[in-house]
Parts: structure tokens; sequence; C-alpha cells
């Protein structure tokens, strides 16, 4: 569905074919609101799932996904390296510390013995083995770069909100998701008690994305 | 013969660990050197002529003084220069050979004796060892060699199995008993993971699992020799 048609269908649905108590602008919005909370919903419980067993991203995320490589990257003793603006989450590291040939980095999170980690004899972040770590605006490298580095970054992007121009991000298996989320909060606001019954249709959706 | 990196490869799927980032391959290598003398020590007796090594140890024989005031003895240090990875069990020294480079060499092969002897030997005239009838025993460290006219030593003992360190060393494990490393490095990772309910129960399986393996091996190996009998029965 494109933008203006998913605005017709919730208009369909509320029974106002044109802007009056709902306007334009309040209806995208919601749509928006509708697409991020399936990205999220979806990404929680794929990243539940595939700490137990090595599962595919699912399909609805496909479009989202991006690679970022800079094979030259930074001076001596550079740790870190700026997030891009459309950050999400994050897929996998690769990273050189002093060539252009990244290869496959452990992710070690921020937490309270990282540091400990880090110090190990077996468990520190050397050429044979390297680790990164986020914070909310950089990706870390344990191992500075001696000489330039390179990485490559597989992650999802942020969606571009939905506007009468701006088509959905993510796959057409949400659509009628995200048209279902933006007409419960249409309801929501006109405290009608078919919102729930609505929003029961948009958890029915969900549940066959996840 | 595994590489160390097909090893740690094969480790990683089989133990579920990939991108684990509590288990990089440093402490993979260490686990599967750690599994390799498990799996050696498994097999001591079984197949200790694949540990069998030889090494010059000439360059290190020093003159000493070994219950007397004078030189009486040669002895060499054990270490990383020379003995280089012997097994620490008792019997490691297969036995030394020596000569003293006169012309023409008296040649000989030191055998290990009890300390007792050793010192005996060394005071009593008629026991003296000669170069043609060396002695040794090892005691703090070091090999000592009597008598003190031996110049050059070659030794032949038992070692461990070499750490592989690089990603294209090989095992020296024979190739049968290759998966037991494996294996243990796997149940290692489960007990380190916690996913082991009875420790000592998956040890003691494993232990009874290379047994039995030896057992088929060696059943290989008599009827290798019941074919060679047949084939000379039939040469005659």
């Amino acid at each position: 569905m494109t933008a203006p048609e998913m605005l017709a269908r919730c208009r369909t649905i509320l029974d106002e074919s044109s802007a009056g108590y709902w306007t334009d602008a309040e209806i995208y919005s919601a749509l928006s609101d509708g697409q991020n909370a399936i990205i999220n919903a979806v990404w929680s419980a794929w990243d539940k799932k595939t700490q137990i067993a090595e599962i595919e991203v699912p399909v609805v995320l496909r479009p989202l996904q991006t690679v970022v490589v800079n094979l030259a990257f930074g001076t001596t003793g550079t740790t870190s390296v700026a997030l891009p603006a459309d950050f999400a989450y994050d897929l996998h590291v690769e990273y050189d510390d002093n060539a252009d040939a990244p290869i496959a980095s452990f992710k070690r999170g921020e937490s309270k013995n990282r540091k400990f980690s880090s110090e190990n004899t077996y468990l520190h972040s050397t050429q044979a083995q390297y680790y990164h770590y986020f914070d909310g605006a950089n990706l870390n490298f344990e191992t500075a770069i001696s000489g330039t580095g390179a990485y490559r970054l597989t992650y999802l992007k942020k969606p571009t909100d939905i506007a009468s121009g701006v088509a959905p991000a993510i796959g057409f298996e949400a659509h009628k998701a995200i048209v279902y989320y933006a007409v419960t909060m249409m309801l929501f606001k006109d405290k009608s008690p078919d919102a729930m019954n609505i929003f029961q249709m948009y958890i029915n959706e969900l549940k066959d994305l996840i | 013969m595994a590489t160390l990196l097909e090893l740690r490869d094969e480790i990683i799927l089989s133990a579920g660990i990939k991108g684990n980032p509590d288990f990089p391959p440093t402490l993979l290598n260490r686990k599967i050197n750690h599994a390799q003398r498990y799996v050696q020590t498994e097999l001591n007796g079984l197949g200790m002529k694949k540990w069998e090594t030889s090494q010059s140890i000439t360059a290190g024989l020093t003159a000493a003084a070994y219950n007397s005031s004078s030189n009486n003895v040669k002895k060499v240090a054990v270490g990383q220069t020379y003995f280089l990875n012997m097994l620490e069990s008792p019997k490691s020294i297969i036995h030394i050979e020596t000569n003293d480079s006169s012309d023409p060499p008296n040649y000989g092969i030191a055998r290990e004796v009890p300390i007792q002897n050793f010192e005996e030997s060394l005071a009593n005239t008629y026991l003296v060892p000669t170069t043609k009838k060396p002695i040794f025993i090892r005691l703090s460290g070091y090999v000592w060699l009597a008598p003190v006219g031996i110049t050059v030593a070659t030794a032949h003992y038992y070692k461990a199995v070499a750490d592989l360190s690089t990603d294209a060393s090989s095992t020296e494990i024979p190739i049968e008993f290759e998966d037991f490393i494996i294996k243990k490095t796997v149940l290692e990772i489960k007990i380190m993971k916690g996913e082991v309910q009875d420790v000592q129960l998956k040890q003691a399986e494993l232990d009874k699992e290379i047994q039995s393996s030896y057992e088929k091996f060696l059943g290989k190996m008599q009827e290798i020799q019941r074919v060679d009998i047949t084939n000379k029965g039939k040469l005659s």
C-alpha cells in the first residue's frame, strides 16, 4: 500500500471519507507510530529467539537492513566511530584495526563486568578476536586503531515517518497491521469501544509477523 | 590431521557458541590444548611410541661436583632448552646416548638408576661408571650424568603433545582419537555454560568412550598382525 492508500483505508474503517474529526496529519502520525511499534515488537521477539537459535532477520524487517562500510577511518588510537543518524538496531560488526580487511567482531555490551572481561587474558580484544560495544551515539572498538582502521556495520535503520509522499518503510506483510494500529489510536481519541476490537485485529496481524 | 582452525570451528558448531563473546578463539585454543593433553594422558601406555623424541643435550652439559670436592659428574638443566616438552612422569627419559669424544670415541647408553645406587656408584671404586657404561639420575631440576668424561649426549624421552599455536598447526593426536579432542572441549564448554547436569557422569562416559575406541584400535592392530602371520605362512 502507498501512504495515501493507507490513509484511505483508515478513513474507510473510521467512516470519515475526508479530514474532519481526524486530520490527515493525525492519521499519518498514527501510521508512523504503528510502523515503529511493529518494528520494535518484531525486533524484540526476534532478538530473544535468536539468542537461543540462529534465525534470520524476519522478512518484514529486511527492507530496513543497511550496511555501512568504511575501509579507512580514524587514526592511531581511535576507538570509536559515530553511529549513522538512522541507526536503530545492530545486526553485526566487522573490524580491522590496521588494514582494510575487517573480520567478525564479538559484541560485548556495556555491563558492570565488561571491563573485567576486557582485561581477562582469554577474553580481551586482540587482532585475532575483536570486541566492540555500543553506547548512545557511538560504535566502540576495544582494540584501538593502529594506522587506519576499517569496519563494516550491518544494522537496521529507523524508518522514515509515513507521510503523503513517503511510503511505509517495511514490507507489505505489515501494512494491514499498521492501518489497524492507526485506526485503534484514532478510535481511542473518539473514546469508541470499537478501539479494543480493532486493537485485537492489530495483535492478530502482529502475531503473524513474529 | 585436523588443524587448530578446523578443530575450533567444529567445536564452535558442536557447542553452539557461534558469536558468543565469552568463548573467543584465544580461550578455545587454550581449551583445545588442554583437551589434547587429556587425550594423550588417556592414551598413555597405549600409544607411547608416538610420543618418543630425541634431542642433543651436548651444549647443556656442565661439569659439576656431586657429593664430592671435585667435578665428578655432568649435569644438564631440564626445562625449555633441553628436554623440551618432556612429560613429567618419573620414567620420561628412556635413555641417553653418550660418548667421550676420544679417538676412537667410547660410546655408551646411560640408564637411569635409583639415587642411592648413583651415590654408591660414584663412591665405590669397583662400581664407578665409565663412559661405556654411564648412568644418570634426575634430581632438583637437573639430569646428573656420570662419569664426568662424557662430552656428547643425546637424550631420548617421552614428550608432551605440542600445543597448537597457529591456526594452521595440526594436532599430533593420532587421527583415530582426534574427535575426542572435540568431545572433551565441548564438554568443558558445556560445563562452563552450566548445561551439563551430571559432570562426573559425562566425564566418565567420555573416558569409557576413549577406552572403547582404544580397544577397537587394538583389535584392528591384532587383525593386521593376524593377516601378517597368515601371509608369512603362505610365503614359507
